[in-house]
C-alpha cells in the first residue's frame, strides 16, 4: 500500500476515534456491601414426654424401663464443640431413699451430621460432668438421642425418684 | 512524491474531529447513596442472625436500598450497570452465597427500560440495570433483600459493588 493511502486511512481513523471518544461518557462509583452474622451457640433438649422431664417407669420389681431425650445443637460458630452431661443430684424419692446409681444407665447415639457419641454402650450415670458427644471437625450443628434405662440390680423402695441432669455444650 | 500534503491533511482532520465532536461531548455523573445503614457510604446490612436464639425465630431478613442519581447534559441515552466484584466472604474465607441477596430496580418517574423490576438473585459479575429513553437527570432506587441462610457461619461478610453509567 502506498504511503499516501496509509495517511488517508490514519486520518479517517483519527477522525472517528475523536468523534467516538467525545460522544461517549462514563461514570463509575464503587461501594462496599457488608453484613454481620451474629455468633450463636445453644443446646436444646426435649424429652418425648410433656413437661420437659424424662419420665422412666412405672418400674416394677425386677423390671426395667427406658426413655429417650432428643438433643439439638444450634451453632453457627464454625468451631468444634463437645456436649457434657452433668448429674447435679442423686436420684432420691420423696422420703430421701436413693436409687442405686449403678442401676441408672444411659447411652448416646451418633449425630445426624457427623458428630460422634462418646458413650455408645449403656453406662451408669455418674455424678459430675461427663463428655457424651463430640462434634465433627467443622463444628456443624447436629442432633442426637440419649437413651436412659433404669435397671436396678436389687429391689428398691417404692416412691417417685427424681434427679436433675444438665446437658450443656462447650466450644473447644 | 512528498508526504507533506497528506500529513497536513491528517493533522487537519484530527483537529477537525476534535472540533466537531467537542461541542457534543457528553458529561455524565453518577452519585450512589445508600438510603439506610449506619455507614452511609456503604451498603451496610448491619447485624443479622442465622440461627435462632433462646427459642426465638431468627431475624434473618434485612432490606437495604441504594439511590442512584444520574446527571447527563446530553440528549443521548445512557445505560446503567451493576457489578459485584468478588464473592461475599468473611475474614475466614467462608462465603455467603450471593443468590441469598435479591434485588430489584425502580425509577422515581418511570420512563426508561428497567431490567429488573422484580426481585432477582444477585450474581457475581456485571448486570445491566437500566436503559434511559433519552438523556437528562434521573433517580433510580435499587432495593436489596438478604435472606441469611439458616446456619450461615458467623462473621462479617464483605464485598464491593461497582455501578457504572455509559452514555451514548
Amino acid at each position: 500500500m502506498e504511503t499516501k493511502h496509509l495517511f488517508t486511512l490514519a486520518t479517517v481513523l483519527c477522525f472517528f476515534w475523536n468523534a467516538e471518544a467525545s460522544a461517549q461518557g462514563t461514570a463509575t462509583e464503587t461501594i462496599g456491601m457488608e453484613i454481620n452474622i451474629e455468633p450463636a451457640f445453644s443446646v436444646e433438649t426435649t424429652a418425648d414426654q410433656a413437661g420437659g422431664n424424662i419420665e422412666l417407669g412405672p418400674l416394677l420389681p425386677h423390671g426395667s424401663a427406658t426413655q429417650t431425650a432428643h438433643v439439638i445443637v444450634y451453632t453457627n460458630r464454625g468451631q468444634p464443640y463437645r456436649i457434657t452431661q452433668h448429674l447435679k443430684q442423686d436420684f432420691q424419692n420423696e422420703f430421701g431413699a436413693e436409687f442405686d446409681p449403678s442401676g441408672m444407665l444411659f447411652s448416646v447415639s451418633n449425630g445426624l451430621h457427623g458428630g460422634q457419641s462418646e458413650v455408645t454402650d449403656l453406662t451408669p450415670v455418674k455424678n459430675g460432668p461427663t463428655v457424651i458427644f463430640t462434634s465433627n471437625r467443622r463444628g456443624d450443628a447436629d442432633e442426637f438421642t440419649i437413651t436412659y434405662a433404669a435397671k436396678p440390680k436389687k429391689l428398691i423402695p417404692a416412691g417417685r425418684y427424681r434427679a436433675q441432669i444438665k446437658i450443656e455444650g462447650e466450644i473447644q | 512524491m512528498s508526504n507533506r500534503p497528506f500529513l497536513l491533511l491528517a493533522a487537519a482532520c484530527f483537529i477537525a474531529g476534535l472540533a466537531v465532536a467537542a461541542p457534543a461531548r457528553c458529561e455524565v455523573t453518577l452519585q450512589v447513596t445508600p438510603v439506610e445503614g449506619a455507614e452511609l457510604r456503604d451498603l451496610d446490612f448491619g447485624d443479622a442472625q442465622s440461627i435462632r436464639l433462646s427459642g426465638e425465630a431468627p431475624s434473618n431478613t434485612v432490606i437495604r436500598r441504594v439511590k442512584l442519581t444520574i446527571n447527563s447534559n446530553s440528549s443521548g441515552r445512557y445505560q446503567i450497570f451493576q457489578q459485584v466484584n468478588s464473592p461475599w466472604i468473611n475474614t475466614l474465607g467462608t462465603e455467603l452465597p450471593l443468590p441469598a441477596v435479591k434485588f430489584f430496580v425502580s425509577e422515581s418517574t418511570p420512563q426508561g427500560d428497567v431490567r429488573f423490576p422484580s426481585p432477582t438473585p444477585l450474581i457475581l459479575g456485571e448486570q445491566d440495570l437500566y436503559i434511559s429513553p433519552s438523556g437528562g437527570n434521573r433517580e433510580l432506587l435499587v432495593t436489596y433483600t438478604v435472606q441469611v441462610p439458616t446456619g450461615q457461619t458467623a462473621g462479617t461478610y464483605h464485598t464491593t459493588i461497582t455501578y457504572r453509567v455509559v452514555s451514548q
